[in-house]
């Protein structure tokens, strides 16, 4: 009786078209179009790049030209320098072709239209322009010919002071966390299917329901063959979606490709769980139920950054405990925990949690659904 | 008006699904304007740094000062997970921690990997810092050539660095820039919320009316198609309209500004674009989805045009593959206005007034196309059903 | 003496201030085909769910196969079939499928299930619709589809709720008809609708209901002894002065006249030939009329009698 009762849930759920649209093409075509949107945003605008600056005055010969010409040239070179006039620097300078101008004078300073990061690494090259300036001066005070050669070979010397230690991540690049949304978003919305397998075996919520219970199945047989049926489709789902993502368009998810469907098909058994559970309290009518539950959906991927992408940084920063329960944020955790750690221990951490909500909602929905009378129907 | 009364109070049992996304936007609004500055006198970028000083001498001393200057330094987090995920959504920038020894490998002038560094994002801002830690390295060993002393080397190198840098903010003659940034802000994120609510509840009331049993009885009794299409129309513009005043009045009160010279302009822009979205929400409808395609078509729309035109992602920041896609949207048009007002690009009244008809234009395409999927499906005969 | 099959006893239902079923009593026997007859809101659906053990109640005691009845009574559960009075069908599922689900709640043998539910599409006369997922079908068919799901497993006790509600006249009498065949294969029938013509039709005994009481029961012979009408005569007649209406009302065995402006209606009690005697009245009186007709009692006026009302509005 269980594997009939299973049988047919499966069928029902894969038959249904919201089903295909909201959990097979709707993650396929939002999918498509990050790509589109975010494929290369990382690569152009966050990683460093040499930065365009005007130079003014500049001479021939000078210590100050050469830290230019070093600071220019190069793959890696952090400047991309245009000698110019003052009023053409200036030019560029408010068409956005250069983010600031260097002006050589008694003292090295610097223009700029607007804030930001390129502007102050503009002003650090200045600062240290004028830091050559002032240690310079100082030793030609000393009269000193061979100590003034010392200090000069000292500031040409090349420093690499910085010892790196990062953490290795396979994919650094922080607008994956959009395809870790996504993929939460579509497990999330498998909540619409677990909203089916409530109201469909409660009495008092469709007219299937009475049907089911006049039979003699037990009612524990009948959830948990529908409950099971609908994790199975959910899960093909999810499968999908990474399958495409990953291979389609191509996003790295770095980590451990078996654990990281493991995590996507385990999320989809919690959205499953999580509409199991909002479907088995109350009596709101079925349409009412899924448009709170759906607009949950939405507002738990909002506060896991779906939308807005550095949410969940700013969130960690000042209500951490939202992260912490949002299950829309744990299940986008896991994924990027797999990219950013090298051991599993975070991960499993989140499985946990995923764990702990799917028995959560399932233990309390079964408590909900296991009344055998009804005030009314 | 019988028909505008009952669609009205259709619209009126479909409201609660729509109050949720009214209130996060709302919060969000809050939110993200309070995190925004306005910009002003020049100012250097502020990263926010972790500073671990393991060595407790004058030298390390004096590199932590110069570390905390201009920038915001944080104690060390919790745990190393904690930092790198906070490296990685960049709340922390860069991260630096002085390992003991430092003193006396800086004055031996070994400088090579001298500091732990942790980092991400291989971004400005890791460039930045390298290139200040390196010029504290440069300037002591300077100083040491100089001087000698390594505790000497270090304050003459803090009192160097210290002095300001010569900056100027240049501005166009004509500043374009808005005092009320916080106001186009909440403006800017507008398209999504307005799409999400719109769709929400007007299709679903839409879809109520045309029914075809609701239809066939409507078709039956003596009121004129006319005039039953003219209050269908009436009814969702007075909802658009209501939905539209509720933002706009919002938008006024939590920001404290009066619309006031261009800012009138970002108003007419919302109001265009709340139409295209009522009527959107009028072409759906005539499909007769369920309820749930409604939300799927909802969220896909919103999604969708937000993240290609600019709404969540800075139009600065798209590929121009995709803001040649996004010319095709309205939400585009929506953003470039915006965008002219709050001065990140140049105001041209001319170019604001086209990207505003572009968007009515495609008001009037969508009413067209409405149009013709109605005639379209009234006249088809009725599906026929096995007797 | 037949075994009793259902046994409702004082059963009490409220739904806050309303009393939905009031002291209500019942007992089926086997092989019945039992009526519960009554106008909307009379509490049959709610006797039927409580009977289901779908519903609580606030007091009573309700047996089923001589086993007191509950949520978890499977045993008894497996014996019952039920058609409710909403259809209630899997719309991704064809037809087979749906009548195919349905009888695997109970029957567990696969060959069994099968020849169950090959006999139940064609009891019910869908074998060209088995392939049709439930959309495609008319309310008729629909209706069939809902009566196969609920009897493919042949139950012993078949429980059917108002199942002729918005159907066509063919899919109604093929629903009839197929309700006394399952009775003449051995199965109790408990039927209820608010439409007489049906249960004095097939019905074996009538419970009639009103405001969650039984004012009546019995077979449809003891229930129309029941009251003192046994011929209601109509005429249509333009005029008809008072005097010849109180001649009219003084005939033997004439207990009620009604006249609305132009038709009589005399109501009998006992007696034969009274259509000539008023007729001979009205030829006297040298007073034209049309149609003439007399009708034996219905459930109608039984219900009519007893309760003050009729079963359904005058506009249905």
């Amino acid at each position: 009786m269980f594997l009939h009762n299973f049988k047919y849930e499966l069928k029902m759920v894969l038959r249904q078209r919201e089903f295909i649209m909201w959990l097979m093409l709707f993650p396929i075509a939002l999918g498509t179009l990050f790509k589109v949107a975010f494929g290369s945003i990382y690569s152009n605008n966050d990683m460093f790049k040499s930065i365009p600056v005007a130079v003014v005055n500049a001479q021939e010969g000078t210590v100050l030209n050469e830290i230019f010409r070093s600071l220019g040239e190069g793959e890696d070179a952090a400047l991309a320098i245009t000698y110019a006039d003052e009023e053409w620097a200036k030019e560029l300078l408010f068409d956005g072709k250069v983010s600031g101008i260097i002006v050589v004078d008694n003292d090295v300073s610097l223009q700029v239209a607007g804030k930001g990061i390129k502007q102050s690494i503009l002003e650090e090259i200045v600062s240290r322009c004028n830091m050559y300036q002032e240690v310079i001066g100082q030793a030609m005070i000393t009269g000193d010919e061979t100590e003034l050669r010392k200090v000069i070979a000292e500031l040409g010397k090349e420093v690499n002071a910085c010892r790196d230690v990062s953490p290795a991540a396979d994919n650094p690049d922080v607008y994956v966390q959009y395809f870790y949304n996504l993929i939460a978003m579509v497990a999330i919305c498998g909540s619409l299917t677990g909203l089916h397998v409530a109201t469909s075996s409660q009495a008092n919520q469709s007219e299937l329901g009475a049907r089911k219970n006049c039979s003699p199945t037990p009612k524990f047989k009948h959830l948990s063959a529908a409950f099971l049926g609908s994790c199975v489709a959910q899960g093909v789902s999810m499968i999908l979606c990474v399958t495409f993502l990953k291979f389609v368009l191509q996003i790295n998810f770095g980590g451990n490709l078996f654990l990281l469907y493991a995590a996507a098909v385990l999320s989809g058994c919690l959205g499953v769980a999580l509409g199991f559970f909002g479907g088995s309290i109350g009596r709101l009518k079925y349409e009412i139920k899924s448009a709170i539950l759906l607009s949950c959906s939405m507002v738990m991927c909002f506060l896991s950054g779906l939308m807005v992408g550095n949410i969940k940084g700013f969130l960690a920063e000042r209500m951490p405990w939202v992260n912490r329960i949002n299950p829309v944020a744990i299940i986008s955790d896991s994924f990027y925990c797999l990219n950013m750690y090298s051991d599993y221990r975070r991960f499993f951490t989140k499985v946990l949690g995923m764990v702990i909500y799917i028995t959560a909602f399932i233990v309390f929905g079964a408590l909900f659904s296991r009344r055998k009378k009804y005030a009314s129907l | 008006m019988q028909v505008s009364k009952a669609f009205l109070k259709i619209l009126k049992s479909k409201f609660p699904s729509a109050v949720i996304y009214i209130v996060l936007f709302f919060l969000v609004g809050m939110m993200m304007t309070r995190t925004e500055a306005t910009e002003s006198a020049w100012e250097k970028t502020q990263l926010k740094l972790v500073v671990e000083d393991l060595d407790d001498t004058a030298e390390s001393r004096a590199l932590a000062e110069i570390l905390g200057k201009g920038n915001k330094v944080i104690p060390p987090l919790a745990s190393e997970d904690d930092l790198t995920d906070a490296l990685y959504y960049t709340t922390v920038d860069y991260a630096v921690t002085i390992p003991a020894g430092f003193a006396e490998r800086l004055a031996a002038g070994e400088t090579d990997g001298l500091l732990e560094t942790r980092h991400i994002h291989e971004s400005y801002a890791t460039a930045n810092m390298k290139m200040l830690i390196d010029k504290f390295v440069t300037t002591y060993g300077a100083y040491m050539e100089l001087t000698g002393s390594s505790q000497k080397s270090a304050t003459q190198a803090v009192r160097t660095l210290s002095d300001e840098t010569n900056v100027v903010m240049l501005q166009k003659e004509e500043s374009t820039k808005s005092s009320s940034d916080l106001l186009l802000i909440f403006f800017r994120y507008m398209p999504y919320i307005l799409l999400c609510v719109i769709l929400n509840m007007l299709c679903p009331a839409l879809i109520v009316m045309s029914k075809k049993d609701i239809r066939f009885r409507t078709d039956c009794s003596g009121i004129r198609p006319s005039s039953y299409t003219m209050q269908i129309f009436t009814s969702s513009a007075l909802y658009v309209g209501a939905i539209w005043l509720i933002f706009v009045i919002a938008g006024s009160a939590l920001n404290g500004v009066m619309y006031t010279g261009k800012l009138w302009l970002v108003v007419l822009n919302s109001l265009v674009f709340s139409l295209f979205s009522g009527v959107l929400a009028l072409f759906i409808a005539e499909f007769a989805p369920s309820e749930t395609v409604v939300n799927l078509m909802t969220q896909l729309c919103a999604l969708g045009m937000c993240f290609l035109c600019g709404v969540f992602v800075d139009q600065a920041l798209l590929g121009s593959g995709v803001l040649g896609v996004a010319q095709f949207l309205p939400a585009y048009w929506y953003v470039r206005v915006i965008r002219m007002v709050n001065g990140d690009i140049p105001f041209n009244a001319g170019e604001a007034a086209l990207a505003i008809g572009i968007q009515a234009g495609f008001v009037v395409v969508l009413i067209l196309l409405s149009v013709l999927v109605r005639r379209a499906h009234y006249s088809s005969a009725p599906r026929k059903r096995m007797a | 003496m037949k075994p009793t099959v259902v046994k409702i006893d004082n059963l009490v239902k409220r739904y806050g201030e309303l009393v939905a079923l009031d002291h209500f009593s019942l007992e089926i026997k086997e092989g019945e085909i039992f009526g519960l007859l009554g106008p909307n809101g009379s509490g049959k659906t709610t006797t039927i769910n409580c009977l289901l053990s779908l519903l609580s109640y606030d007091k009573g005691d309700i047996e089923v196969f001589g086993k007191e009845m509950t949520p978890v009574s499977y045993d008894t559960k497996s014996q019952i079939g039920v058609i409710m009075q909403n259809v209630a069908v899997i719309d991704e599922l064809t037809v087979r499928e749906n009548i195919d689900y349905f009888c695997g709640l109970y029957v567990l043998d696969k060959a069994k299930r099968k020849e169950c539910v090959d006999e139940a599409i064609k009891f019910v006369g869908l074998e060209e619709f088995e392939n049709f997922r439930p959309k495609k079908l008319s309310g008729g068919l629909l209706r069939r589809l809902n009566i196969a799901c609920g009897i493919a497993h042949k139950p012993k006790l078949i429980i059917l709720d108002e199942p002729t509600v918005a159907v066509d006249p063919q899919s109604r009498n093929r629903i009839l008809e197929g309700i006394q065949e399952l009775n003449r294969n051995g199965a109790t029938v408990i039927y209820t609708s608010h439409y007489m013509e049906e249960v004095e039709q097939i019905c074996t005994r009538i419970a009639i209901m009103d405001k969650g009481r039984k004012v009546a029961e019995g077979t449809k012979d003891e229930l129309k002894s029941m009251i003192r009408n046994t011929e209601s005569i109509t005429i249509e007649i333009l005029e008809l002065p008072e005097d010849v209406r109180a001649k009219i009302a003084s005939q033997p065995h004439v207990y009620e006249t009604e006249y609305d402006g132009n038709k009589l209606t005399v109501r009998c009690s006992g007696g034969r030939h009274n259509l000539i005697r008023i007729l001979g009245v009205l030829q006297e009186a040298e007073l034209g009329f049309g149609r003439v007709y007399s009708e034996l009692p219905t459930l109608n006026d039984v219900f009519l009698e007893i309760t003050g009302k009729a079963l359904r509005d005058s506009k249905e």
